[in-house]
């Protein structure tokens, strides 16, 4: 019987080879029903400086977020960054832009209701500049990723075998 | 850039060349030019491929001088698409050339000879109008490949393909890159088929021996591209974005927040944007020893355009853009980035508008012609429309007419135009700017300018959702603005941001003429150009009724979100208040 590996670690040179799965998203462990700030200040230790400057775009689900004080991750939910974007639509979907009344049918808003804290998982997606900047730190503490969403080449590196369709398997980083 | 030249195709004993001053047109150039022209000089109602119609070519202001990201050219004629007022705007060499030789437009204008080709040579001798019907049904690159070995790679050449002969109404102008590809593409609303009615295969534009245009005040000038440049590059979407992934970084996001129109318009999302992302194409690119990094025409600092290659390390297409991913792409089904890009080749050599193929193609799909993702059937299309055969004809013909050859009511287009990269359902504030815009559905209309810095009606509430038509009215007037002045829409992030580099702009363009505009007097400019456009498309017969979106994006909802377009006809005609 073939044991599906739980777990891999890999080096910087497979950095490149996972740039589309840190795109399409990857699993993470957090504590849930906190705002956005403090997930990235306090759990994921992003400056402040650093997410005014460089996180400008920003989705909870789908929906642009323009106000990370009052925007809640709750369990299950899909965290996408990015850096700012070009053109009208990169404008409109910035954080707390001027032109964000373009979306309104979509923006983000807090459901009002009970939020529950407590050790969940959410899924994050990094664009752009942030696969580079943030995607090692995320590895190196270790993400959960579909096994199908890794390039065919990566798995044949680290011998790994899909056995049903919504496998997952843990990648971490070694620095 | 003090003369025009004037092209009279029915001229008796062949086409022949007129230089005449400015006149009325001085202070005029890009879009600004091509609208007053078609405004003051062709009639409504007159048939977009008969005689009465004019294809204008004209750089911006700020073309062939050393300012930074400012080589755009604008091709305006009453389009076959709409049957209303456009512009179509490109990069690429030519810009810069014609400015350098001192035109500040070419028209081509009258009635051509039956079933005759004519080619243009340009340079500091003058105009050479020269019989090319060898050159009939020459796909652009060959066609490339042929003046380059004629006339050297230095020249730049302006080119239809085998579409624009064959009028079809989704053809474009090419402009070959710094590469001298034909890459680079008035697409838009089909002034390939004006031009190819005015039996013109392609203009060669010659500057050797010219030199830099120079500004009146040089030091200041100098001053303010230096702060120009400063500020492109340092900002994240012109300095690193951009550069790094070009347009189609925009993929991914757009797909995340559900606007991005897949399987013709029926929903926002596309499973596999990650595999054709702008990032994806980057690291594909660089694997194969293509440039994700690589400006359209010298000079500019945000360079956002780049160079793709086969599985061989052969050149085989420019990077694609946004638009050709999503059209090719999520709108068709289609997650193989060489198969895109392919078809982005293919766009180019026949001479087609990259939008309105794909959404063509999309609802070809729709019509169950091929089915939605079948790569190959797309390809077969797109070549059906470069040997001109019955369907190729009506694909080549654009979205609208497609859809109504196969009986498809959903049928992305406004004006006739086909719809960019972004459901209006998910960003309904474009979807505005698509329904109003003189163009019909066009993304670049309204694009994002200092609306703050401008205060076009004073201080508008974005949070607001009747924000959404005044910043639309804004965005257009300010884009009308800077297509005259031929800089690259893709400076405006930097110069909404950043005060002083909005302020390097307008100082560029004052130490250029020796003026002292400010952001009003641009901003009087942008609604000049929209009100002559606005006025052509009243008298060629568009009302109200015609600055609407289909009717199905009202009742049909948008997943993920679950959105339609519920801004009312009442706000819609709001836009234009002035």
């Amino acid at each position: 019987m073939t044991v599906q590996k739980s777990c891999i670690t890999i080096d910087s040179t497979d950095l490149p080879a996972l740039a589309a799965v840190l795109q399409k998203g990857f699993l993470m462990e957090i504590n849930t029903g906190c705002s956005v700030r403090e997930l990235l200040r306090t759990q994921w230790k992003l400056s402040d400086e650093y997410v005014a400057r460089r996180i400008s775009t920003l989705f909870i689900d789908g929906k642009p977020v323009d106000n990370l004080d009052t925007a809640v991750i709750e369990e299950g939910a899909t965290l996408a960054l990015s850096c700012a974007m070009p053109g009208l639509v990169g404008a409109v979907m910035r954080r707390d832009g001027l032109l964000s009344s373009f979306r309104s049918g979509i923006t983000y808003s807090h459901a009002d209701g009970n939020v529950v804290t407590l050790q969940g998982r959410i899924r994050v997606r990094l664009f752009n500049m942030l696969i580079r900047e943030l995607g090692p730190g995320f590895l190196k503490d270790g993400i959960e990723v579909d096994v199908n969403d890794l390039a065919p080449g990566f798995r044949d590196k680290y011998a790994v075998r899909p056995h049903h369709r919504s496998e997952k398997i843990r990648i971490r980083l070694d620095i | 850039m003090d003369k025009i030249l004037r092209i009279d195709v029915g001229a008796e004993g062949g086409p022949r060349a007129t230089e005449t001053p400015l006149g009325e047109y001085a202070g005029m150039g890009g879009r600004g030019m091509t609208s007053m022209v078609i405004y003051n000089e062709v009639p409504p109602d007159c048939h977009p491929l008969g005689p009465e119609n004019k294809l204008v070519i004209a750089p911006g202001l700020m073309a062939g001088t050393a300012a930074s990201t400012s080589g755009r050219i604008s091709i305006g004629c009453k389009s076959p698409l709409t049957g209303g007022i456009k512009e179509s705007n490109s990069g690429g060499q030519a810009g810069q050339v014609m400015a350098r030789l001192g035109y500040a437009a070419i028209i081509l204008e009258g009635k051509a000879p039956a079933d005759r080709l004519y080619r243009i040579l340009i340079n500091s001798d003058g105009v050479t109008i020269m019989p090319a019907d060898e050159l009939k049904g020459m796909l652009n690159y060959d066609l490339a490949e042929k003046m380059k070995a004629e006339y050297g790679e230095k020249v730049a050449m302006i080119s239809i393909g085998p579409a624009g002969e064959m009028k079809m109404s989704a053809s474009s102008v090419a402009i070959t890159d710094q590469e001298f590809h034909p890459s680079r593409h008035a697409g838009r609303g089909g002034p390939g088929a004006v031009m190819g009615s005015k039996g013109i295969k392609v203009i060669i534009l010659d500057d050797k021996g010219m030199k830099m245009r120079k500004p009146v005040d040089p030091e200041k000038f100098k001053a303010a591209n230096k702060l120009f440049v400063q500020g492109l590059k340092k900002h994240p979407v012109t300095g690193e974005g951009l550069p790094a992934f070009g347009t189609n970084v925009l993929t991914n996001v757009v797909n995340e927040a559900g606007g991005l129109p897949t399987y013709n318009f029926r929903q926002g999302r596309f499973d596999d944007a990650a595999k054709i992302s702008g990032e994806t194409f980057a690291e594909l690119e660089t694997q194969r020893g293509g440039n994700p990094t690589h400006g359209c025409h010298r000079g500019c600092a945000i360079q956002c355009s780049g160079i793709y290659m086969d599985k061989n390390g052969k050149y085989l297409t420019k990077q694609p853009e946004y638009e050709t991913v999503w059209a090719h792409g999520a709108n068709c089904g289609i997650s193989d980035p060489d198969v895109i890009a392919r078809l982005d080749f293919m766009d180019d050599n026949i001479g087609l508008d990259t939008i309105d193929m794909g959404a063509a193609i999309g609802v070809a799909m729709e019509a169950g012609l091929i089915e939605f993702g079948d790569a190959e059937g797309a390809v077969n299309l797109v070549e059906e429309v470069g040997k001109g055969t019955p369907l190729g004809r009506i694909l080549g013909n654009g979205t609208a007419t497609t859809a109504r050859a196969f009986g498809i009511e959903r049928a992305p287009v406004v004006k006739g135009q086909a719809m960019p990269a972004y459901d209006p359902r998910a960003v309904k504030g474009i979807g505005v700017t698509y329904a109003t815009s003189p163009m019909g559905a066009d993304h670049t209309a309204g694009y994002a300018v200092a609306t703050n810095l401008l205060k076009v009606g004073g201080d508008v509430d974005p949070l607001k959702p009747k924000g959404q038509i005044e910043l639309s009215r804004n965005l257009q007037i300010a884009t009308a603005a800077i297509d005259t002045a031929g800089f690259c829409l893709f400076i405006a992030f930097a110069i909404l941001d950043q005060e002083e580099t909005f302020n390097a702009m307008l100082d560029l363009i004052n130490s250029m003429y020796g003026l002292n505009m400010t952001g009003d007097d641009v901003v009087e400019l942008g609604k000049k150009v929209l009100t002559m456009e606005r006025e052509f498309n009243r008298k060629a017969g568009f009302n109200a009724a015609h600055d609407r979106l289909p009717h199905y994006f009202k009742r049909e909802e948008l997943a993920p979100h679950n959105v339609t377009f519920d801004v009312t006809d009442e706000e819609l005609d709001q836009v234009f208040n002035w």
